[in-house]
């Protein structure tokens, strides 16, 4: 482990899977080397109650301003846009940038279930996930071959189709100009109020980080995380990456899409301009800032994201640019991100948990 | 003669992506590497001077010229603080390039808002005379500048690539960095100087097209990715690939509108880049696409 | 979370940013004359050195909050807030600036006549692009920071998704630029209120002049902005309607190149054309591409084109020639000579004042009065005085043209003759009033 201080880590670079274990787990690692898969540790255990703690900060802080609900909303989507870009870009080493078209796939759902269908919002919910998962996987499998820049062109290629396609299927989805539901989300009659929905949207983000930090650090995560680094071996195991890939690939469109369906559940309209490729360079930075370690790292760069683009006064216009700085500053000296950051800081104080993390790289 | 029109169209879309295409070409052929940021450098080397010649009333030429230098500093710059460093800690994965260079796309086409304003701007034309005729066909005087400046950007690299040192340097550099290293070669030389090359003819490439239709600040993604599928599908054996890509593509973008509608244009693209991704790797070009 | 620094004292607010805005000017100014002199020398470095500074201006220049967000000082006491919704950076914007600086010129200018009952107005400025999904949550920031009124200066589609908003709270809202009665038309319409003709008048005069005309055939070009695409669903039927509409053809915001488009429509063989677009460098594109393909044909367009003097001039030289367009300025109004006469005060030097400036003006004339005359901030009281306002002489439209409101009747033009059909000339300016027909009062 000791090559990891004397050589700063690149964010993303591809050391041998053992060094690359302890380094992606320095985050959320805090107690002696515990074998990583199966038993509870500390690290099971703190990140997801700061994380709650953190959450319900947020939550006090909208409190009953309107606007400041719409940011707290605003933050739960992009953080779970994030979460989805994180699955397969984290774990199989795959930056597909089509999370935009998965967004507006969920909130499209919401509201033709709405508005076209005239169904319960709710439906839109699972229904978005099945297309979205559906379109991942064709996409996926379409570009099964391409890797590195050829992915991520193709990909933003799809987005722009996609954004066309929305703009052209005016019956479907209202054309340019988007849709908007009439009346507020009614479940059963009960028209649940904004503070609610907010509530709801940032349980939601919690669930699922807590569940992809458990899916990451699981028997499958480790497999498609050691499927990236070595594929050989892993698929001499009897695995088959591809499928492996897919899935992460599904499971992150999933996760996007509920991003979409929340904001379209909440501001109760949608046009193909609401999730643009400027979400998607967002998305892809969100994780990089809190840190690859842990999938909190993607909520709390949302929130970043969220305060320095929206609700920073002094930074105005200048929010998006002042971000790309702070990534191209992480990316070239704390590739760990913040939360990797705050946490060596803390090692540096344990002496006792320093070592403790040394010992954690895997034997 | 409304066909012929659409092929003055398709010469200066195809011109465009060429240019476009080429400065890939250079800096894949030093570094090893696709600059995704080459869009946004051709619209700052546009708005630069539009901006200059219409808030500033600087003349037109010192103008494109203080647009040009603009590029060629920003390329320079990318090379030395972002993909130098990130390239030579991420021990041959692309990843942390890839991602490094999206945020210099999106850090450049946002400073280009903030400097420019979020409005689109008027691109400068550089050459001011009566639009030409011939039987019904016009063209217009920028893309007489267009066209004609693009043929010789091509067979000056051409030239360079096959007579020059510095142009042959970076052919050994591009056959293999490591061997270049080992037989002394200036490879950190010959990347920067790659980069730089890269950055003037995106920089010519957007004065030239801005005229055509204006320029935003976030113009610059949608001329990388079409620069890259330019490319693509030129390929990368001869410097005159990436013009015959670059033709292609824009014959693509002029006719499915002709024949299909607007509509159809983004998802023929979007077909093109995966039959060729997927389909035609070998043989059109020499990079590797596959894993 | 309050941007505006209200507990500064705006007299001292105010000189600071002028006297920002003059240093600014002075290093401009000096820039300037040394990239000139620099660059006679051909001193690359220095050259260089400069183009950083250069963008650095520039970069402190648009993104002065402060100059953004511009608050008006004047009279003591607490201010009333008016909060505007500005499109400065979406497809809008090339209509949403305009009218934004003369609301802030407007607001000024009450300011220092003494202020509303005493009061000085304060205004607060957001932006959501003309993004519809944005707006809401930029209309409560703006009531979150106690806008008593709202100047909805964004597209049509970004004003019908404040709509709900703006009832919920019980906020009157003007939509000075809006030409789509669906801002005023119910649902939630109750607290907006437009006040030139809108755009099923704007069909009556196009279906009259090109009857007058004689063309029967007519091409469409739109473009695909979300306000345009939900103007065009009230635009399109009415016009196929009056004539036959051989072809609707369109071209997306940003799109490089409409050879394509306008081959299309040319193999249709129309009479006249019509252009649909938010206007701008996209309108420009569709008719540099007009003008040299289908040379001398008939050409109608939206307001947008003939207000937007900054686009005239990067237009291909006689490129607008004979273009027709929906103007809402027509001379010999004497409000509007007294506005231009104000406004180049203001601004110094080579202004061009357009109906955006007017309906701006107007618009915050109109609230101020609702205000005085209710001698109250609350919505509902507003909205009942607005309701009874009649006979306001606006600095837009005819001279003969009235506005006047009632539960029910939001749009404040009385009769067609908020509009007239402006021809361009020679040189790519409006020449003057369309031979032919015009729309009359009454």
């Amino acid at each position: 482990m000791t090559v990891d201080r004397t050589r700063p880590a690149g964010a993303l670079r591809r050391p041998p899977t053992a060094e690359a274990e302890a380094e992606t787990e320095a985050g959320a690692r805090a107690g002696a080397g515990r074998p990583a898969v199966g038993l509870p540790r500390a690290a099971d255990r703190w990140p997801p109650l700061l994380g709650a703690a953190g959450l319900a900060l947020v939550a006090a802080w909208a409190g009953g301003s309107a606007y400041h609900q719409d940011l707290a909303v605003l933050f739960a989507v992009y953080a779970l846009i994030g979460l989805g870009m994180y699955v397969p870009f984290v774990m199989a080493g795959s930056l597909s940038m089509a999370y935009g078209a998965y967004a507006g796939i969920g909130a499209y759902a919401v509201l033709v279930a709405q508005v076209k269908l005239d169904a319960p919002f709710w439906l839109g919910w699972p229904a978005g996930c099945a297309v979205a998962v559906a379109v991942a996987v064709l996409l996926g499998l379409a570009t099964a071959r391409l890797s590195g820049f050829f992915l991520a062109a193709v990909t933003l290629l799809f987005g722009t189709a996609f954004q066309r396609w929305l703009v052209a299927s005016e019956d479907l989805t209202g054309g340019a100009s988007g849709m908007a539901a009439g009346a507020g989300p009614a479940v059963l009659g009960w028209h649940p109020g904004r503070g609610v929905l907010m509530a709801a949207g940032l349980l939601l983000v919690w669930a699922v980080a807590w569940l992809v930090d458990r899916l990451r650090r699981g028997a499958w995560g480790v497999t498609v995380r050691a499927a990236r680094e070595v594929p050989l071996a892993v698929e001499s195991c009897g695995v088959r990456t591809r499928a492996l890939d897919l899935l992460a690939l599904a499971t992150g469109a999933a996760i996007a899409s509920m991003g979409g369906a929340l904001f379209a559940t909440f501001q109760a309209g949608v046009t193909p301009e609401t999730f643009t490729l400027d979400i998607v360079f967002l998305a892809v930075f969100m994780p990089l800032i809190g840190g690859l370690g842990t999938s909190w790292g993607a909520v709390v760069g949302a929130l970043v994201v969220v305060e320095t683009t929206v609700n920073l006064p002094v930074l105005d216009d200048s929010g998006k640019l002042v971000l790309t700085a702070v990534v191209l500053a992480v990316l070239l000296v704390a590739p760990n991100g913040l939360l990797g950051y705050l946490d060596r800081t803390r090692r540096r104080f344990a002496p006792g948990a320093v070592r403790g993390g040394r010992d954690g790289a895997r034997g | 003669m409304t066909d012929l029109q659409i092929w003055v169209s398709v010469l200066e879309m195809g011109c465009f992506y060429g240019l476009i295409a080429l400065g890939y070409l250079l800096v894949l052929q030093g570094a090893g590497f696709f600059n995704f940021a080459l869009g946004p450098y051709a619209t700052v080397a546009g708005m630069t001077t539009a901006w200059l010649v219409a808030e500033h009333e600087v003349p037109l030429w010192p103008a494109a010229f203080l647009g040009l230098a603009a590029v060629v500093a920003l390329s320079v710059l990318t090379e030395l603080v972002v993909v130098r460093r990130v390239q030579s800690r991420s021990s041959g994965s692309e990843l942390p390039a890839l991602v490094a260079i999206a945020a210099v796309l999106f850090m450049i086409e946002q400073s280009a808002g903030l400097a420019f304003g979020h409005q689109p701007l008027a691109g400068q034309s550089l050459l001011r005379t009566a639009p030409l005729e011939f039987g019904g066909v016009v063209v217009q005087p920028y893309a007489v500048l267009l066209i004609g400046v693009t043929v010789l950007v091509f067979a000056a690299t051409a030239l360079w690539i096959r007579y020059g040192r510095s142009g042959r340097l970076l052919r050994a550099v591009g056959d293999g960095e490591a061997t270049a290293r080992l037989l002394g070669l200036p490879v950190a030389r010959v990347r920067l100087l790659a980069f730089a090359v890269s950055g003037v003819v995106a920089g010519v490439a957007g004065l030239l097209f801005a005229p055509k239709a204006g320029l935003q600040f976030d113009s610059g993604l949608g001329w990388t990715l079409n620069g890259f599928l330019a490319l693509v599908v030129g390929g990368t054996r001869t410097v005159w690939g990436p013009l015959a890509g670059g033709l292609l593509l824009g014959a693509v973008q002029m006719f499915v509108p002709y024949y299909l509608g607007s509509e159809f244009v983004s998802y023929v693209v979007l077909g093109v880049a995966l039959v060729f991704f997927a389909f035609r790797p070998e043989g059109i070009f020499v990079w590797r696409v596959r894993t | 979370m309050l941007r505006n620094a209200s507990h500064r004292p705006p007299a001292g607010r105010a000189t600071s940013q002028a006297a920002r805005r003059a240093v600014r000017r002075a290093a401009r100014k000096a820039i300037r004359r040394d990239v000139r002199r620099a660059v006679r020398r051909r001193g690359p470095r220095r050259i260089a050195c400069l183009a950083a500074l250069l963008s650095l201006a520039a970069a402190c220049d648009s993104a002065d909050p402060a100059a953004r967000r511009a608050e008006v000082a004047g009279p003591a006491g607490e201010p009333i807030v008016i909060g505007m919704d500005e499109d400065s950076s979406g497809p809008g914007a090339s209509y949403g600036v305009p009218a934004g600086r003369t609301v802030r010129d407007a607001v000024r200018d009450i300011n220092r006549r003494g202020g509303v009952l005493g009061r000085p107005l304060k205004l607060v400025v957001e932006n959501d692009a003309s993004d519809p999904t944005k707006t809401p949550s930029v209309v409560r920031k703006l009531l979150g920071e106690g806008a008593k009124a709202v100047i909805l200066s964004t597209g049509g589609g970004s004003v019908l998704q404040a709509k709900p908003v703006l009832q919920g709270a019980r906020v009157p809202a003007f939509a000075p630029v809006a030409i789509s009665e669906g801002a005023v038309t119910p649902p939630n319409a109750d607290y907006v209120f437009m006040l030139g003709n809108p755009i099923s008048d704007f069909t009556k005069v196009y279906c009259a002049a090109m009857k007058q005309a004689g063309y029967r055939r007519l091409g469409v070009m739109t473009d695909l902005s979300p306000t345009i695409v939900a103007l065009n669903r009230i635009l399109l039927p009415k016009l196929r309607a009056c004539v036959d509409v051989v072809g609707v053809e369109q071209a997306e915001l940003g799109s490089s190149d409409v050879t394509p488009q306008v081959a299309r429509l040319k193999r249709h063989d129309p009479d006249a054309v019509f252009v649909s677009s938010v206007g701008g460098i996209y309108e420009i594109l569709i008719q540099n591409k007009l003008a040299e393909q289908m040379p001398g044909l008939a050409r109608y367009s939206l307001a947008s084109i003939g207000n937007q003097p900054g686009f005239w001039k990067v237009a291909n030289p006689r490129a607008l020639d004979g273009l027709a367009f929906m103007g809402a300025l027509v001379p010999g109004n004497p409000r509007a000579e007294a506005l231009r006469g104000f406004l180049t005060r203001e601004r110094g030097g080579r202004f061009e004042m357009t109906a955006y400036d007017a309906q701006a003006w107007d618009s915050v004339q109109l609230i101020k009065t609702a205000i005085e005359r209710a001698r109250s901030l609350d919505g509902n009281r507003l909205k009942q005085e607005l309701e009874k306002l009649r006979g306001y002489r606006p600095a837009f439209g005819q001279s003969r043209l009235t506005l006047s409101f009632a539960p029910g009747k939001h749009i404040g033009a009385d009769g067609l003759c908020g509009l007239a059909l402006v021809e361009f000339g020679r040189g790519n300016r409006p020449g003057g009033m369309q031979h032919g027909y015009q729309p009359q009062c009454g």
